[in-house]
């Protein structure tokens, strides 16, 4: 029962606040026309007034009970309406009895009440609607949250980045059932439409397309757009921007393309967007490795970690072991051929035989065989681990003639050649054909 | 007595009242059942309800010896401390405006209502002092550096600066317990402890934590703890190598015994251990089993990294003359290398002496004489090595100085007291900039005015070059979860590669 009584009181409450409105303002007329402002009318009004702002009082009192409502905004709006039963049942009082009790029917009164219909209202409001209803048409620019960004492996500019912003701050008007202006800002075709003149966007004009001229005018000209609500921030202007200077693309992976490095600086500070290349090893994914086969390794003498909780690569080294290797020990690593990607068999026995396993392992990254036997023609051996990026033979008999077989290693972007027979005019030719190359020769 | 399938004697009423009295027959006290069967499993699953994600990337992440979080850039780290406080105003911090000033006094609109040290505060005036060093920029990233260290002037192309650091501390003691253990207050683990107890060892037969302290110098006091284990697990503190002739106190075996004896000791050791911790269950007795472990394997590791004596002229020339006497701070930072390349994961080198309250001209450039040169030789040497890749180099104090000085300003003297609002540091190496500079401080070199960078968020950089999200390498004691960070920090994501 309560709870049906409890739900009457947004209904009932906006009856004695009419009333009481009436009551004030035909007292204050009939007082200019008469002189007076009494009357039976006007007694009966106040009558009327307090009844329904007890009702409106009583109904509410029982949905406070719910225990839905509390807080700071809940105290005053109940502050505000025994103030408005109160004072409203004094007034309506003293019509009844003719009297003028301290003054109930004066100016300072009805004042007051007016007072606390305004605040009790507003307060009442709030409880409904919540704190922003009443300022949001009054806010500025709100960035619309793109929500994390980094999290898509796939990120489209237009699906992830710009589609969102128009969605918040255009699509109320330029939608598919509506398309004020002709515009639909909701597809790819009604962003090209020219069916109708000008096209909302021209890719890779930025001057030209109106939709960017609209949103960038004095917000005070009578085009500029949106004309009500919160309008587009600095950062949405940015990223609007930089997509239409990009020739406005609709299905691009934004991790594929080439950033300029201001726009990542951009959009890693303002939308924690990380752009920076990831190695091999963080984009690929592979099943883990099965522990007989870590065993195996472990068991032959290699100490192997798993590169990290979420991936599923590893690194192999034999610090701390013997630095003898014998050849079955080595041929344990195929047991994960697939997973090895840093392997690190510096200052062991090792020579050139040991590529015929290294050569096995796809995905490695780092290969570190410096202070070991190998020789030039073991280098021959690893052009075709399209993916290694950093080669340390430092401390062994590599020269020239070594290096020159690495020509065709794209991937290759660190190679360590100190204390070998290497000469800088060997180290200038791999680098005419590997120009993202850093060697180091050391001093 | 020892008999581990002894059953209790009914016969005898006392010793089968003393067998039975304090517990210590049950492996499991109540109060353990009931801690680790809801707080274990029951508390697990209502966490992985709550978030699932939790069951796939958290498991065997939150204990000791795990994988990284996510692929680490550094494997290992070098922290150079430089104790006491190393002036940025006359190593790294150009502020031409505090020579136009000197002598005048700092404006009150700078010095601000800041806490000052009971040193200086009672001072009637606070002179700005200007270096007598000389700065240029150096490289192709053109850094400032002053003339007072010419080697690592050469090598900044290497080095990422951070000019913002700031700290909590004012004082020495507490100061560098919080760089080094995210507290001012003595008993956290310190940092190389926590990388330790959450990625374990690259090499079994040495610690995972070396610490290096320079020998012969004084100033503020070194206190084992700020490499301490805190409430870790003791295996994972910082074992401190000596100079001299013996590096590991104790770990020699003494005249007449033999290695053969040293092994058979060590493993009757090991079973009484191990029926030890069957009764007990005490974490602390598997720390002293495999520390006692580790120590005997150390015999023969340890020798093997201190015989510098192989290493060739030319590493010597390029640490200095210093480097060939054992304990000097060029000592320690060669021997920092040999201990990376047999795969040690933090190598701490301790450096006393910063802390230039009077004399600062004189006393700075002895200081500067003794590391500047081998700073500079070890980075370049990991980089030649192949080694700088995968190791990241820090270097740095507890705090700054100020820009006034303290005590009386002369033409050839100045001293600078405790400046916590602002002090550079540089790194170099895996997965930093190189040729970098973080953060701005305001002409006067006395307040931050870009980029701030805490303490708290160094040390959160620095576990996440390591591969360790630093909010989620956590240790439960006393009730309650504990980080490096405690509840705060956040990685400089400015300065990562």
């Amino acid at each position: 029962m309560g709870y049906y009584i409890g739900h009457m009181h947004p209904a009932l409450v906006h009856l004695p606040i009419g009333f009481i409105i009436l009551a004030v303002l035909s007292d204050f007329y009939y007082k200019r026309q008469n002189g007076s402002g009494e009357g039976s009318v006007s007694t009966f009004m106040w009558m009327a007034s307090a009844i329904a702002a007890i009702f409106a009082m009583g109904t509410g009192i029982v949905l406070l009970r719910s225990g839905y409502y509390e807080g700071g905004a809940m105290f005053v709006h109940l502050l505000c309406g025994y103030g408005i039963a109160i004072v409203t049942s004094l007034i309506a009082f003293t019509k009844w009895k003719k009297k003028s009790w301290f003054g109930a029917q004066g100016l300072v009164f009805k004042g007051a009440l007016l007072g606390l219909l305004v605040v009790g209202g507003h307060k009442g409001a709030e409880l409904t609607h919540g704190p922003e209803y009443l300022p949001a048409p009054f806010s500025k620019a709100e960035t619309v949250d793109l929500g994390n960004l980094d999290m898509h492996d796939t990120l489209d500019m237009y699906d992830h980045m710009i589609a969102p912003v128009f969605a918040v701050k255009c699509n109320r008007c330029h939608e598919t059932d509506d398309a004020r202006g002709k515009l639909n800002m909701t597809t790819r075709e009604g962003l090209l439409d020219d069916t109708y003149g000008d096209p909302g966007i021209f890719p890779g004009n930025l001057g030209d397309s109106e939709i960017f001229k609209r949103m960038t005018l004095e917000p005070t000209h009578k085009k500029f757009m949106p004309p009500s609500g919160p309008v587009l921030s600095y950062k949405e202007l940015k990223l609007i921007e930089w997509w239409i200077v990009n020739g406005a693309p609709f299905d691009t992976n934004l991790r594929e393309m080439d950033v300029d490095p201001a726009m990542k600086e951009f959009l890693q500070e303002h939308y924690g967007l990380d752009l920076r290349k990831k190695s091999f090893y963080e984009k690929m994914n592979i099943d883990p490795l099965a522990v007989a086969a870590k065993q195996d390794i472990e068991n032959a003498q290699f100490n192997a970690t798993q590169l990290a909780s979420n991936n599923n690569f590893y690194d192999v080294t034999r610090i701390g072991k013997p630095a003898d290797v014998s050849s079955d020990e080595l041929k344990a690593l195929l047991n994960a051929k697939e997973h090895i990607t840093w392997l690190d068999l510096s200052s062991t026995t090792v020579t050139d035989e040991v590529m015929d396993v290294v050569s096995q392992l796809p995905n490695l990254t780092k290969l570190k065989l410096q202070n070991t036997q190998i020789t030039d023609a073991s280098l021959d051996r690893i052009k075709d681990l399209k993916h290694l990026s950093v080669l340390n033979v430092y401390g062994t008999a590599i020269s020239d003639d070594g290096i020159s077989q690495l020509s065709g290693l794209q991937s290759l972007k660190q190679l360590y050649v100190w204390q070998t027979k290497v000469t800088p005019e060997g180290i200038d030719k791999l680098k005419a054909s590997l120009p993202e190359l850093d060697v180091v020769s050391g001093i | 007595m020892f008999d581990k399938n002894s059953t209790p004697n009914t016969q005898h009423p006392t010793l089968f009242i003393m067998e039975h009295c304090g517990n210590y027959e049950n492996q499991y006290t109540r109060r353990d059942f009931l801690t680790k069967t809801s707080l274990g499993l029951g508390a697990f699953s209502v966490a992985s309800l709550m978030d699932p994600g939790m069951m796939t990337r958290g498991l065997n992440t939150d204990g000791p010896g795990m994988a990284p979080h996510f692929s680490p850039k550094a494997k290992r780290v070098i922290y150079l401390f430089q104790s006491g406080g190393p002036s940025q105003l006359d190593l790294f911090d150009y502020k031409p405006l505090l020579n136009k000033m000197n002598g005048e006094e700092i404006p009150p609109s700078i010095l601000g209502e800041q806490r000052l040290t009971g040193m200086s505060s009672g001072q009637g005036e606070f002179p700005l002092a200007g270096s007598h060093f000389e700065f240029a920029q150096h490289g192709q990233s053109g850094r400032w550096v002053s003339n007072l260290m010419p080697h690592t002037a050469k090598i900044v192309d290497e080095l990422c600066f951070i000019k913002s650091m700031h700290t909590d501390a004012i004082n020495h003691d507490p100061a560098a317990t919080f760089i080094q253990t995210g507290s001012q207050l003595p008993g956290r683990p310190s940092l190389g402890a926590w990388l330790s107890y959450g990625l374990g060892s690259d090499n079994e037969n040495l610690p995972s934590y070396v610490v290096l302290v320079t020998k012969n110098k004084y100033g503020q006091p070194l206190y084992s703890r700020l490499w301490g284990n805190g409430f870790l697990p003791s295996q994972y503190q910082g074992v401190q190598f000596r100079a001299g002739k013996h590096p590991v106190l104790y770990l020699h075996n003494p005249p007449g015994v033999s290695d053969s004896d040293r092994r058979v000791q060590l493993d009757y050791l090991n079973e009484l251990e191990q029926l030890n911790l069957k009764e007990e269950k005490d974490p602390e007795i598997e720390a002293r089993i495999s520390q006692y472990e580790m120590a005997y394997r150390m015999q023969s590791s340890v020798p093997d990294v201190m015989s510098v004596e192989d290493e060739p002229d030319y590493i010597y020339d390029m640490y200095g003359e210093d480097a060939k006497t054992p304990g000097t701070y060029a000592a320690n930072a060669l021997l920092a290398r040999r201990l990376i390349e047999r795969g040690v994961k933090s190598v701490q080198l301790y450096h006393q002496g910063w802390d230039h309250h009077g004399n600062l001209p004189n006393a700075i450039k002895t200081q500067c004489k003794e590391t500047d040169q081998a700073t500079a030789a070890l980075i370049t040497d990991l980089k030649q090595r192949g080694l700088l890749e995968d190791t990241l180099v820090v270097w740095g104090g507890e705090f700054g100085r100020t820009s006034y000085t303290q005590g009386q300003l002369s033409p050839t003297n100045y001293g600078r007291d405790h400046h916590p609002r602002c002090f550079t540091i540089f790194m170099a190496g895996a997965g930093v900039k190189a040729g970098f500079s973080m953060g701005q401080t305001d002409d006067f070199g006395y307040n931050l005015v870009k980029d701030p960078v805490h303490v708290h968020d160094f040390q959160a950089t620095l576990l996440h070059l390591m591969g360790v999200d630093h909010e989620r390498l956590t240790y439960k004691f006393q009730g309650r979860r504990y980080r490096l960070t405690d509840q705060f920090g956040n990685v400089v994501k400015e300065i990562l590669a």
